[in-house]
């Protein structure tokens, strides 16, 4: 699953739109859409709103911790440092208030422009520049991957900013955001289908019909849960270690002990196998 | 549009991050300047990207990113009681590098380490001070390649000439550099010492390629055992661990063949080997990580927190092993874990 939070509706309509994403009715406390495979939150300006949607979106809706979270809005920045409708991808945020800085993990390269954020609770103007160490700033980015980084992965957190002005937030319209997000956010769908090619998912090391083959001769051996437990572990260790099972398992098939010693012993033999290369 | 990389994964090295305090130090600037391409990042403190919460070891291995650091205590530990002291009185080792190039699927690193990025700690000098202060009142047998391989990134730190350089003026100091590389060059510029002893693990070809991910090939390795000989060099090779894994006895034995028929009649200092065995609760985590691997798949005994093959495969494995190298070293010079 994919998460993305906006701060505004006006950043999150034209990725609502472009996933062809619908409203969540149970959500009463933020606006959430979703299709199949995304999610969106609008959260409202700062970082707590920000922190307090991430959490609600990711406790109410069922996380995975494979799952990729991605904020995206616009950002303020520096004249000498960025140009408007400059897209960057952050790998360092600070928080302003505590001095902590965060770092998600650059495992995947990207067309975007690399940079540091610095996350303020307040709007910034011009007089404050003085005050800014990252190459751009905003009221959420740093607050919001505290959060999210409690329940994913740093690899798997990517605060994208689009730079809307130089401070001078007076000139940052509704219109001005709409276009700013249609015409640099292809780029950013296209890196998203690409990043999401590469899945981290590791299949299930046993298959059904040996599971099904391994309760039934738990039951027929009439073993303990412990030895239960054990069994599965060999079993499990020995399938990895030989890329099948099934060859030693089938021998036992027939085996039916009426009562615990008889299956102990014959478990005895099993488990001296299961323990061979 | 700028069209995306094809491959989407990073490079190694990609990203370097250095503590503030580590951009003092004029090795800092000399590793920057070798990784012209990387993005820099500053730091207040290394754990705050090495300790971070919910990391991927296994992807980060991939394509490690690069933190300069600078050590602010801890500069020398007690020897571990896995390690052998192959005799020598008052073992220490140092870790002024925290993780390794090379991807071996046993390694124990992946268990004590958070992350899979490399840390390097500039300041080798205040470490070298303190092993200075312990040399004025004892002898010490210092392992300096732990943690990591410190051959294959000499190229990078420089690290083992200043080692080197230090025993060269304390006789009462001995040294271990441990390595799989195959970079026995990066050094072959220094005058070989009767304290340092240059340790190389060795391992039959097919471990090598399924589970020592990027390391040089035993032929590779044995022509660097090969020069360090010649030039005069102690060289103690470490069959370790063994793996007990299909058809071992016949791997093991063509490596042993192989390593002593390329050596020849050059002497090899001593032999050591052991069979794999790990700390309880690296394992542990290990198999979290690699949940698929052959060799972490295999009911483990545990005694005194340390986790290992059963008696019977272990003496199984270490009779067979010492069989062979006695055919080629003698027994006095073998030792077994
Ligand atoms: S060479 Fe040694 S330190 Fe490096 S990965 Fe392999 S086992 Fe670990």
């Amino acid at each position: 699953m994919v998460y993305f939070l906006t701060a505004l509706y006006y950043e999150a309509k034209e990725i609502i739109k472009h996933y062809k994403m619908k409203k969540v009715i149970e959500a009463k406390k933020f606006q959430i859409f979703k299709n199949d495979k995304y999610y969106l939150i609008i959260t409202g300006t700062g970082g707590i709103k920000a922190a307090v949607g991430a959490t609600y979106l990711l406790s109410n809706f069922g996380y995975n911790e494979n799952d990729i979270f991605i904020n995206i809005g616009i950002c303020g920045a520096n004249k000498e440092k960025a140009h408007i409708g400059e897209i960057f991808l952050c790998n360092k945020l600070i928080n302003k208030y505590t001095k902590k800085s965060y770092y998600p993990d650059m495992l995947f390269s990207h067309s975007f422009r690399e940079g540091s954020l610095e996350s303020f609770l307040e709007i910034v103007d011009k007089d404050m520049i003085k005050n800014v160490k990252a190459d751009i700033v905003d009221q959420e980015g740093a607050f919001l991957y505290e959060a999210v980084s409690i329940f994913l992965k740093p690899e798997n957190i990517y605060i994208i900013k689009i730079v809307s002005d130089f401070l001078e937030a007076d000139s940052v319209t509704p219109v001005l955001i709409e276009n700013l997000m249609a015409s640099n956010l292809p780029k950013v769908y296209e890196w998203i289908d690409k990043r999401l090619n590469i899945e981290d998912y590791k299949n299930d090391i046993m298959n059904k019909e040996e599971n099904d083959m391994i309760n039934i001769l738990c039951k027929n051996m009439k073993l303990s849960s412990a030895m239960e437990y054990e069994f599965k572990k060999l079993s499990k260790q020995y399938k990895i270690r030989n890329g099948q099972i099934l060859d030693l398992l089938i021998k036992y098939k027939d085996v039916k002990c009426n009562i615990k010693a008889e299956g102990k012993k014959v478990y005895g033999e099993l488990k001296q196998k299961l323990m061979e290369l | 549009m700028e069209s995306l990389s094809k491959n989407l994964w990073n490079y190694k090295f990609s990203h370097i991050y250095v503590e503030k305090d580590a951009l003092n130090y004029d090795i800092s600037h000399d590793i920057i300047s070798r990784f012209k391409k990387s993005i820099l990042i500053e730091i207040e403190h290394y754990k705050d990207v090495f300790c971070r919460k919910n990391q991927n070891f296994i992807l980060q291995k991939k394509i490690p990113k690069l933190i300069l650091a600078v050590k602010k205590d801890n500069f020398i530990y007690p020897g571990s009681k896995m390690c052998d002291d192959f005799g020598n009185d008052n073992f220490y080792y140092t870790s002024l590098v925290m993780n390794c190039i090379y991807d071996c699927e046993y390694c124990y690193l992946q268990g004590m380490y958070p992350s899979g990025n490399i840390v390097i700690f500039v300041n080798i000098e205040d470490t070298i001070e303190k092993v200075k202060q312990i040399l004025k009142n004892k002898s010490i047998y210092l392992c300096v390649s732990y943690d990591t391989d410190l051959m294959a990134i000499e190229n990078i730190t420089g690290f083992l000439h200043k080692w080197i350089e230090t025993a060269n003026k304390y006789k009462n100091l001995k040294i271990e550099i441990r390595t799989k590389s195959a970079d026995f060059e990066y050094i072959k510029d220094i005058q070989s010492l009767d304290n340092v002893i240059l340790a190389w693990t060795l391992s039959p070809d097919k471990i090598i390629k399924e589970f020592e991910k990027n390391t040089p090939s035993l032929n590779k390795r044995l022509k660097s055992i090969c020069d360090a000989i010649d030039k005069g060099w102690k060289v103690r090779i470490c069959f370790d661990p063994i793996l007990y894994v299909k058809d071992w006895e016949v791997l093991y034995k063509q490596c042993i063949e192989k390593t002593f028929e390329i050596i020849g009649k050059r002497k090899v200092y001593q032999v050591s080997s052991g069979v794999f065995r790990i700390s309880k609760d690296y394992l542990k985590i290990m198999n979290k990580l690699r949940e698929d691997s052959k060799i972490l798949a295999y009911p483990f005994q545990c005694n005194n927190g340390v986790c290992s093959y059963n008696t019977k495969h272990i003496n199984k494995m270490m009779n067979f092993i010492k069989n062979e190298v006695k055919k080629y070293v003698p027994l006095k010079d073998i030792y077994l874990q």
